[in-house]
Order: structure tokens, then sequence, then C-alpha cells
């Protein structure tokens, strides 16, 4: 599970900066996060070192939040915010 | 507004950055460590309310976006220019399910992590208000006042008013930050676990429900009342749940 989160993590930042695709590295990121974050959980149950899952954990968080700032941009770009009317 | 933060190339492709998904990213960066320094000042795990906190952000991300798809007008037909939408309540209520699971899986106290990262979603959709307000998506109605904006960049999509409109996305954002404080107030002076929690249901639904007679943009309506306001009846709902949770419980107890 850390493993996947890390490999998760370094597909998320490579989707950053591929423009409307960005949206497939958010997904892949938040993925990322939560299999970083159960592994984390699990082997602080087992008592076990957290290392490479937190390494996921990180790249992960990172590949979304600049996803999350492309992506959203990209929304601008194509100028259809109109269609996000209900947003927050 | 400035719907448009930055511009610049990177790798011969031009990189755009808008206003408000910078400030998306910013509510989540700045509500997390809002909630991380309330774990360690109330004398919680960190590291666990760390765990928990990016999962409970996870799930309420990708149910905003699940919900975002009951608000295309055909689901079937979207291809490469469909533009997603980010819908509050759903990712409330992914947040919700989320807690709910690490209940069940971890027997974490539900109530205490929900008063805990209460304040910090708050303060993210104060923030996010303002990304609106950047954006200039969730306008409000025409206004003759001094205090009227005019949204002039093509790209909001307040900009199909040519008359000034109420800054409701600021006001909003205003009493998100006033609510924050009070939540925050609460979790260190409440000795009942959930009552922070409440005090937002009714504080927040509140506020929401005020605030949609005084949006003009483009949203659902059912019986007359918008998306907004209907969800803001279901939390006040909830409110009015939790606090006679004991009686109910009482009474379903009795009748078993």
């Amino acid at each position: 599970m850390a493993i996947a989160s890390l490999v998760l993590g370094i597909v998320s930042l490579v989707f950053a900066f591929t423009g409307p695709l960005s949206i497939i590295g958010a997904i892949v990121g938040i993925i990322g996060i939560v299999l970083g974050a159960l592994a984390r959980k699990k082997l602080k149950e087992a008592g076990q070192p957290t290392g490479m899952a937190t390494g996921g954990l990180v790249m992960s968080i990172i590949g979304t939040i600049l996803c999350l700032i492309f992506w959203v941009a990209c929304i601008v770009c194509a100028g259809a915010m109109g269609a996000a009317g209900s947003m927050f | 507004m400035h719907p448009l933060f930055a511009k610049f190339n990177l790798l011969n492709k031009e990189i755009i950055i808008g206003t408000f998904g910078l400030l998306v990213v910013v509510s989540f960066i700045l509500s997390f460590i809002l909630v991380l320094i309330l774990a360690k000042k109330k004398n919680y795990d960190v590291s666990d309310t760390f765990d928990n906190l990016l999962l409970i952000l996870s799930g309420g991300i990708l149910s905003a976006l699940i919900t975002g798809l009951f608000y295309t007008d055909n689901i079937l037909k979207i291809n490469s220019s469909y533009s997603p939408t980010l819908i509050s309540w759903g990712g409330f209520l992914g947040g919700i399910i989320v807690v709910i699971i690490l209940k069940l899986r971890w027997k974490i106290e539900i109530f205490k992590l929900l008063d805990l990262i209460i304040p910090g979603y708050t303060l993210a959709l104060a923030i996010g208000r303002i990304g609106c307000f950047f954006g200039g998506c969730c306008y409000g109605k025409h206004t003759d006042s001094s205090w009227g904006v005019y949204y002039i960049n093509k790209i909001a999509p307040a900009s199909n008013s040519v008359q000034p409109l109420i800054p409701v996305q600021l006001i909003s954002s205003f009493v998100l930050v006033i609510i924050t404080v009070i939540l925050i107030y609460s979790l260190f002076k409440s000795k009942i676990p959930g009552n922070t929690f409440v005090l937002f249901l009714f504080l927040y639904s509140i506020k929401r429900f005020s605030i949609e007679f005084f949006r003009d943009d483009n949203r659902h309506f059912l019986f007359g009342l918008s998306d907004g306001q209907c969800y803001a009846i279901l939390l006040f709902a909830a409110g009015m749940t939790l606090v006679f949770r004991n009686k109910i419980i009482a009474a379903i107890k009795s009748k078993v």
C-alpha cells in the first residue's frame, strides 16, 4: 500500500503539467493520499516504520495540489465556470 | 475581478494559474494547519489527526466531484472539454461518510473529531468564497448602492450582468470567519463532545439559508427553494436531531 501510494504520487506529479488532463492527476493523487494515510495508520498499529508511506503521502499531496491549481485554472481558461454556479 | 492570478511559460508550455484554483488550494492548506494547531492545543495525537484529516479531505474532494456530475446537463455527453464542478454539500457529505468509516474501523470518538475539524471546514469555505469573488462565480443580485461590484473580465460568469452586483461572496466569507472564531471558542469552552458540531449546523444553516436570497447565479430550485436552502434545512434538521438525540434514543429503546 505504501509503494502504491509512492507510485501514484509520482504519476500525479507527471499529470500536473498536462493541461486539461491534470484532472486525472488530481484523482490519482487523491487515491495516493488515501492509500498513504491508510498505510501509515496500519503500520503505526503494527509498530513498523512508516517512512515509505509518509514519502508516498507527501508526493501524492504535492501532486494533487499542483494538479488542482492547474486544473481549476483550466476551467477558468475554458470560460466554463458558469456551469460551476454552485461551487462552494 | 481577477479570475487569472498568473500566466507563465514552463518547458515551452503556457501555464495559467486561476485565482479561484489557487485560493481553493490555499484554503485546504490553511484549514489543515488550523486543525493541526487545534489538535495540538487540545492534546490530541497530532500524527493520527493528520492521517484522519487527509482521509476526510480526500473523501470530501472526491464526493464534491461526484455530486458535481449531477449538475452536469447530460452526463452521457461528457467529453474532453468537460469542466468539472465542486459542490460544497457533496464535499460535506463525503467527509461525514469517511468519519463514519473511521468510527467503524478504528473506533475513533466521532464527535470529538467532528468538533475538531469543523472550524477548519468553515475557514476553508471562507477562503473559498474569496476565490468565488475573484473568479466571478456565486455572485449576488443587482444593487444600486455604492458597494456594488462590476465584473469586466469576460471569463467571469458574473460579467454576463452589466449592472453592479452585491458582493455576496465577501459577505459570506466575512460571516464564515466569524462562525470559525465562535466554533474555536466553543471547542475550548464546551465540555460535551458534539456541541461545537451542533453549533456549526445551526449557525451555518441560518447563514446559508439567508445569504441565498441575495444570490443571483444559476442554481437548481425545488419547491421555490434553491438547492443551498434545501441543504441548509437538512443541516438545521440534523442539528435538531443531535440536540434531542438522547431523548430520541431513549424513546426508541422504551418502545423496543
